[in-house]
């Protein structure tokens, strides 16, 4: 039988908490980065295949010596809250300057039947070498409060550090939001040492653990492998839904498992995707607290619906991204140029395009 | 707005919020000096990438969760504007070299073109409308004033034609009295009665067409003798309206012949002549039952004081005036003998140069006309001095050559896609415009097709006429006192 998806649509609304006052330092500094913006915008040609979901890159693992686990899971009937965040960065233009992107995030967080969420931007951001770096290093003492390098090697990894932060801001704004919730984010618990956002995601756990909650980190393409071959390629002969521990994860020196680390199938069907589950807590609350995603939030194709409410909220179309474009040039008086299309002028049949144009 | 694409002769222009354009109106396409003047056929939304995906991501979030969008910078506003982007489908209908119509086309470039929307008088300006004798019909969508000329009327075939209740009798009679203004003799063959009171004002009182308007009505005050008849126009009758078979045709020709010899040609005398003619029994009752559907018509008779001479009254109307043949209350037969009388005594009136040229007014033309008279009236009645307008809501009812010869179409709303294709028939007009615009024209809004507009298709808010029209239908409900003392009284037995 086909299960059929019953949503509740929500009457009335209400924010849980006081939490949720607006980022105004995000709002601030990309006012700023706008107001020295000058000249001319050249759009680039497929702004959504230059878009980053979420966070940082995954560092790649290998688990040499596999212990792999089993751990058949049932509902947990616990009223709890499921809360999801994650963000998305595009880049929107160059300028002789530097690039225009712009971020945006969302939490989603359910509570019986009715899902609420609270989205942030999107906003644009101008960011050229010298002045990137420092705002991100204005935005991680404002947001992060703690120390650790950040990656401002180039404006693509800038874009999304941007991004990184806000993120952290509205997962720490959902830790601070819920008691004894289950926090879902997307990406995997797994940090950089001296990295500045890696510290921020200790941070983040220890102020979960303190409010009762229980941060898991769902990665949707893990580059984590056991023998060369993905580990969401694995299987258990277990009846789902079902955690496969991974047991014997040796990272490199540079980077440090806050999370232990699971293969999880949530639904019968054969998706399947990495799991951490903060390591502060003891083994038994994680998986219960997975339990309680069972029972609290529906699952789609083996995903958590709240967290892909949140996916589909921060994540930009293209016409959001014309639209940013139009933004940008109204207020900053700034002239689109088409951009010459090097392949198509050498080798395009009609011998002239300018990219951009149609 | 901003070239986007060009297909033929199709052009899509982009246009944003705030740029309000709407199907029919005219856009001038402007660079170095040259003018290409399009019209809006169509408004579409703008195929934006990713649209789809942006409003099902929206009604898929707005299904099943509420929440809040801090948007402090107003992006979605843009958003908004971008989502609401158009998409205008235009024609090319005409170019401009240093402001003259040429022949010329170019195609404009999208990047220095400049796209402003032309006022239609700014329009008609150009096409040098209304000329000498202008007939005001109404308004553009802009308010310009829209007049045509008289003269654009004179030896050309028109089409009145849309849905039931668009307003095309009113054009009619608009035209009818904007000819009269100028002199025009015009014959109306009115088939419910409603030109009958074009000589008085709303109120009821005597307007400046009264003395100019004569109403006949056949039976009454139109009744003719057979001597004012030719035999032609007879037997035109007797055997296209009455279906008098050809023995029977050929033995009445002799009795007729017979008569006139004898310079006694009367309904009388006819009836006698059957009476006594040396003929097969099964001839003499088909004359006999033919003679008696004449009779009993009313039309004819035989006191000369009491017979109409079309002549006659034609020449009363020589300075401009209204010739409204009443057929209201005629049975169909009778309908159809009066049309082929009157419109075989115009020709016969005209051919010997006894009249001058009449513009004939036909509503529902093919209620009364016979078949074989739509190829007469487009060609032969034509260059004789009969210039015809068709009033139909029934565009399939006129013969396909009609459209193709029409010369002007007054085209009123449709929303039936076979009509549409019906008037898209008419050479001077792609069957795109027609379809595109016509289905979406608002009661008592014209699509004016053909040469009054210089093939410029203009879409017309026809104006109000200070005139008694009487182009509505009677209705049952419309008296509501009667339909309330009817419940009272109702309810009365009931207690």
């Amino acid at each position: 039988m086909t299960a059929q998806l019953n949503y509740g649509s929500t009457p009335t609304y209400s924010f849980p908490s006081a939490e949720l006052v607006p980022p105004e330092k995000f709002i601030e500094l990309s006012l700023e980065t706008l107001s020295n913006l000058n000249g001319s915008l050249r759009p680039i040609l497929d702004p959504l295949e230059a878009q980053v979901d979420g966070l940082m890159e995954e560092p790649p693992l290998e688990l040499a010596k596999p212990e792999l686990r089993a751990i058949p899971l049932s509902p947990l009937r616990e009223k709890c809250v499921v809360v999801a965040s994650d963000s998305s960065s595009i880049k929107i233009g160059e300028t002789r300057q530097g690039v225009l992107c712009a971020i945006r995030g969302a939490i989603v967080w359910r509570q019986g039947d009715k899902y609420r969420y609270l989205r942030v931007g999107p906003l644009p951001y101008h960011l050229t070498y010298e002045s990137g770096a420092r705002l991100l290093r204005r935005l991680q003492r404002r947001y992060l409060g703690v120390s650790g390098s950040l990656n401002t090697q180039n404006s693509s990894t800038m874009q999304i550090q941007l991004s990184a932060i806000l993120d952290y801001w509205l997962q720490l704004s959902a830790c601070r939001m819920f008691d004894y919730s289950v926090v879902l984010r997307d990406g995997s618990l797994t940090a950089r040492r001296g990295d500045a956002l890696g510290n921020a995601l200790q941070k983040l756990l220890d102020t979960a653990r303190g409010q009762g909650n229980t941060v898991l980190g769902l990665s949707k393409e893990s580059r984590l492998r056991l023998n060369g071959y993905r580990i969401s390629d694995l299987t258990s002969s277990c009846r789902p839904p079902y955690l496969l521990e991974l047991k014997g994860l040796k990272p490199s020196r540079q980077l440090r498992l806050l999370g232990r680390v699971y293969l999880a199938r949530l639904g019968l069907e054969p998706y399947t995707f990495r799991l951490d589950i903060d390591a502060g807590l003891d083994e038994h609350v994680g998986v219960d607290a997975v339990r309680r995603l069972l029972h609290n939030d529906t699952i789609v194709q083996g995903y958590p619906e709240t967290l892909r409410l949140a996916h589909i909220l921060s994540t930009f179309t293209a016409a959001e991204v014309i639209a940013l474009q139009r933004y940008v040039c109204k207020r900053c008086g700034l002239e689109i140029l088409p951009r010459p299309s090097i392949r198509r002028l050498l080798f395009g049949p009609y011998g002239t395009g300018w990219e951009g144009v149609a | 707005m901003r070239l986007y694409k060009k297909e033929g002769d199709t052009l899509k222009i982009l246009c944003f919020p705030g740029e309000e354009v709407e199907k029919g109106d005219y856009l001038a396409i402007e660079e170095d000096g040259r003018c290409l003047l399009v019209q809006v056929i169509d408004t579409q939304f703008a195929n934006i990438p990713g649209m789809l995906e942006e409003l099902l991501r929206d009604l898929a979030i707005r299904d099943v969760a509420e929440g809040e969008d801090v948007d402090a910078l107003d992006v979605g506003s843009h958003l908004a504007y971008i989502q609401d982007a158009r998409l205008l489908v235009c024609k090319v209908r005409g170019a401009l070299k240093a402001g003259r119509p040429t022949v010329e086309r170019w195609l404009p470039s999208r990047v220095h073109s400049k796209i402003r929307s032309l006022k239609l008088s700014e329009l008609l300006d150009i096409l040098g409308l209304p000329g000498e004798l202008p007939i005001e019909l109404g308004w553009g969508r802009d308010g310009s004033h829209v007049s045509i000329d008289a003269k654009d009327l004179d030896g050309r075939l028109n089409i009145i034609t849309g849905k039931k209740g668009t307003g095309k009798s009113h054009l009619s009679k608009l035209l009818a009295l904007g000819l009269v203004d100028y002199g025009a003799t015009v014959v109306i063959l009115d088939l419910n009665g409603e030109y009958v009171n074009l000589g008085y004002t709303p109120e009821g009182e005597k307007n400046e067409y009264y003395d100019r308007i004569v109403v006949l009505r056949p039976g009454g005050n139109f009744r003719v003798s057979l001597a004012q008849t030719s035999l032609k126009i007879i037997m035109g009758i007797l055997v296209h309206t009455f279906g008098l078979p050809g023995t029977s045709a050929r033995e009445f020709r002799r009795i007729w012949s017979h008569l006139k010899a004898q310079n006694n040609l009367s309904m009388k005398a006819l009836g006698e002549a059957i009476r006594v003619w040396k003929c097969n029994e099964l001839v003499r009752d088909a004359l006999y039952s033919r003679y008696y559907a004449l009779v009993s018509s009313g039309f004819f008779t035989d006191d000369d004081g009491e017979a109409v001479d079309l002549a006659d009254v034609l020449k009363r109307l020589d300075g401009g005036g209204l010739l409204i043949v009443n057929l209201r209350d005629l049975s169909p037969s009778h309908r159809r003998m009066v049309v082929e009388y009157v419109l075989e005594k115009l020709v016969e009136l005209l051919s010997s140069w006894d009249s001058g040229a009449i513009f004939l007014f036909a509503e529902e033309a093919h209620l009364y006309m016979r078949e074989t008279y739509w190829d007469d009236v487009i060609t032969r009645m034509r260059h004789l001095g009969v210039f015809t307008t068709f009033i139909t809501n029934q565009p399939d009812s006129l013969g396909e050559n009609v459209y193709r010869q029409a010369d002007n179409i007054f085209l009123f709303n449709f929303t039936n896609q076979r009509d549409l294709e019906m008037v898209s028939r008419a050479s001077s007009i792609d069957a795109e415009t027609v379809k595109l615009i016509a289905n979406e024209l608002p009661p008592h809004h014209c699509l004016i097709l053909g040469y009054v507009v210089r093939d410029h298709p203009v879409v017309v808010k026809v104006r109000a006429l200070n005139v008694q029209t009487m182009g509505r239908t009677r209705l049952f409900f419309a008296s509501m006192p009667i339909v309330r003392a009817a419940r009272s009284s109702a309810s009365q037995r009931a207690s």
